[in-house]
């Protein structure tokens, strides 16, 4: 091919504005030199993402709120340390994953997990119902998190980034700091215990009952 | 093919979306306020000056003085409680009622009665809850066998410390900051603690929150009657737990702090003792401070050097290493933890030496 890129960026080039990734590039840069405008602003840009990954770490929008503030509290001190070998999304939520790490280690308590699947047998809908109905759906997700709280720490992140943020096996694994094999390994185990947990607590149904 | 799971997932995906969406509309952000947190811990004006909001030098002596005075008064109250707690104590408020005293006769009858009516409604209850609160270690904590080095010089004071526990919600240790003074008194003296009796009404509510928590935890584990709970070494610890988390609730750290002390010390059940760690590494730094925080890490691995926080405590003291040990640290961590969930960082790490 003769070159089709260079007369594409001939034609392209001068006028063209920053991209969203310079653009946080150049405000890294100013806060990295404590600047609190550059700060204020990457607050703003990365405020709602953070707040979405949080809330699904979470499953509680106060909570995640919170964490979102901790987060850029921890943050601050460390941007020296961020060199962009990562995007800075990534490294923010990085730390926010070990935030909520040790914010699922200060409210741990598997028998409250364990009470939370009870109480949500106790309502869920019986065979021949809708599932939509608003508050069995409800229940039907805080029961999902109850049973993510009686996983270990590894297997519930892999669970929630991989199957419940949705979020794709290469990104999922760089925000664990692991590959993508190890990441589908955990996912995997986390998914086999969900289930069991969630069909012995009659939440979805046994298999080979369906 | 789709199971009943994925089905879940979708529908939890979905409505988390939605109401994502929905929380983000109402929801305000407030960069001001982590400034001002990241202030109020000495964040901001260490690292980034321009952070802080511009004061006149006036107004910076003004706030050297408030904090001067607050740092003051916070030392004679600290002083009033030591002395407070170095009195004779009362009986602890479970044992049978000897010597009733004006109101404390009465905050016990409604124990007893809130307890006996408990009791009644106390049914059959899963054994699955309890045998999973030890919960499952992660590969990589199972794999460690050492014990931590245990340097003093470990736990100096960096700041790079993404395993810190982060803020209770404010309902939970509400005028509790972590650059609160350290706590002076003797553990045996916390220990008595334990034992005191509510004095004031905020007490018995604590206490009678603590009842109902212990309750509902042990109605999912089997239940038994009130007098034998009193009786009942493992009744005992999820009373304990009920207390400290009840009274971090109630910002009273120093009482979550010695009854999850008195949990730790239970030789009758290492898995709540390991377990009341994690909740001790958090109380500790936001009472005494991160040094003292370090103090608790080690003193966890020496006690379990294949718990469940092993990593974690592991990581932290080579976060706070000096730069001349924290390769090493790192180093003997890789070692000890080839799998571990803070390899990414100690292999960097060592690179880098």
């Amino acid at each position: 091919m003769p070159e089709p890129r260079r007369h594409l960026r001939a034609v392209a080039d001068p006028p063209s504005e920053p991209s969203p990734a310079e653009i946080t590039a150049i405000l890294v840069e100013r806060a990295q030199r404590g600047e609190m405008g550059a700060w204020s602003r990457l607050y703003q840009d990365h405020f709602a993402g953070l707040y979405g990954h949080l809330r699904h770490l979470t499953g509680d929008p106060v909570v995640a709120e919170e964490l979102v503030q901790e987060t850029f509290v921890q943050a601050l001190p460390k941007i020296d340390r961020f060199d962009g070998r990562s995007t800075f999304a990534t490294w923010l939520h990085g730390i926010a994953i070990n935030i909520v790490r040790n914010h699922w280690r200060s409210r741990r308590s598997t028998a409250k997990a364990h009470a939370g699947l009870e109480a949500v047998e106790a309502v869920r809908p019986r065979r021949g119902e809708s599932p939509d109905v608003p508050f069995a759906r409800k229940q039907r997700i805080a029961a999902l998190y109850a049973a993510l709280e009686t996983l270990p720490d590894h297997l519930r992140l892999a669970f929630i980034l991989r199957d419940l943020e949705g979020l794709a096996p290469e990104e999922a694994a760089e925000r664990l700091g692991i590959t993508p094999n190890n990441l589908a390994v955990r996912a995997c185990r986390a998914r086999d215990r969900i289930r069991k947990l969630l069909a012995e607590g009659g939440v979805i149904a046994q298999e080979g009952t369906r | 093919m789709i199971d009943d799971l994925d089905l879940l997932l979708g529908e939890a995906r979905e409505s988390i979306a939605a109401s994502i969406d929905d929380e983000l509309a109402a929801i305000a952000p407030d960069f001001a306020a982590v400034v001002d947190e990241a202030r109020a811990r000495g964040i901001a004006d260490a690292s980034a000056p321009e952070l802080a909001a511009p004061t006149s030098a006036t107004e910076d002596d003004d706030e050297d003085e408030l904090a001067s005075l607050i740092a003051e008064a916070r030392h004679e109250v600290d002083a009033d409680v030591a002395a407070r707690r170095l009195l004779p104590l009362p009986a602890a408020p479970l044992a049978p009622v000897a010597e009733p005293r004006g109101s404390r006769v009465r905050w016990l009858g409604a124990l007893v009665a809130v307890a006996a009516a408990l009791a009644l409604v106390w049914g059959l209850q899963p054994f699955l809850a309890r045998q999973l609160a030890g919960g499952e270690r992660t590969g990589s904590q199972a794999q460690w066998s050492e014990p931590a080095p245990g340097s003093a010089s470990q736990a100096s004071a960096r700041d790079d410390e993404p395993a810190a526990a982060p803020r209770r919600r404010p309902a939970r240790a509400s005028g509790v900051r972590e650059d609160m003074p350290e706590e002076t008194m003797p553990e045996e003296q916390v220990d008595l603690d334990a034992q005191d009796e509510p004095a004031a009404p905020a007490e018995a509510d604590i206490e009678a929150e603590a009842e109902v928590a212990a309750d509902d935890d042990e109605a999912s584990t089997g239940g038994a009657t009130a007098s034998r709970r009193a009786s009942d070494p493992a009744a005992a610890l999820r009373r304990l737990e009920a207390e400290a988390e009840a009274r971090w609730r109630a910002g009273d750290l120093a009482g979550a702090e010695s009854r999850l002390r008195r949990i730790i010390r239970s030789a009758d059940d290492p898995q709540r003792a390991d377990l009341a760690y994690g909740d001790l590494f958090t109380v500790t730094r936001q009472l005494h401070g991160r040094a003292r925080e370090a103090a608790v890490w080690e003193e966890y691995l020496r006690r379990f050097p294949r718990g469940r926080y092993a990593d974690d405590a592991r990581a932290g003291l080579c976060r706070r290493a000096d730069d001349a040990d924290a390769s090493e640290c790192w180093r003997r961590y890789l070692e000890a933890f080839p799998r571990g969930t803070h390899r990414a960082e100690a292999e960097r790490s060592s690179e880098r030496e």
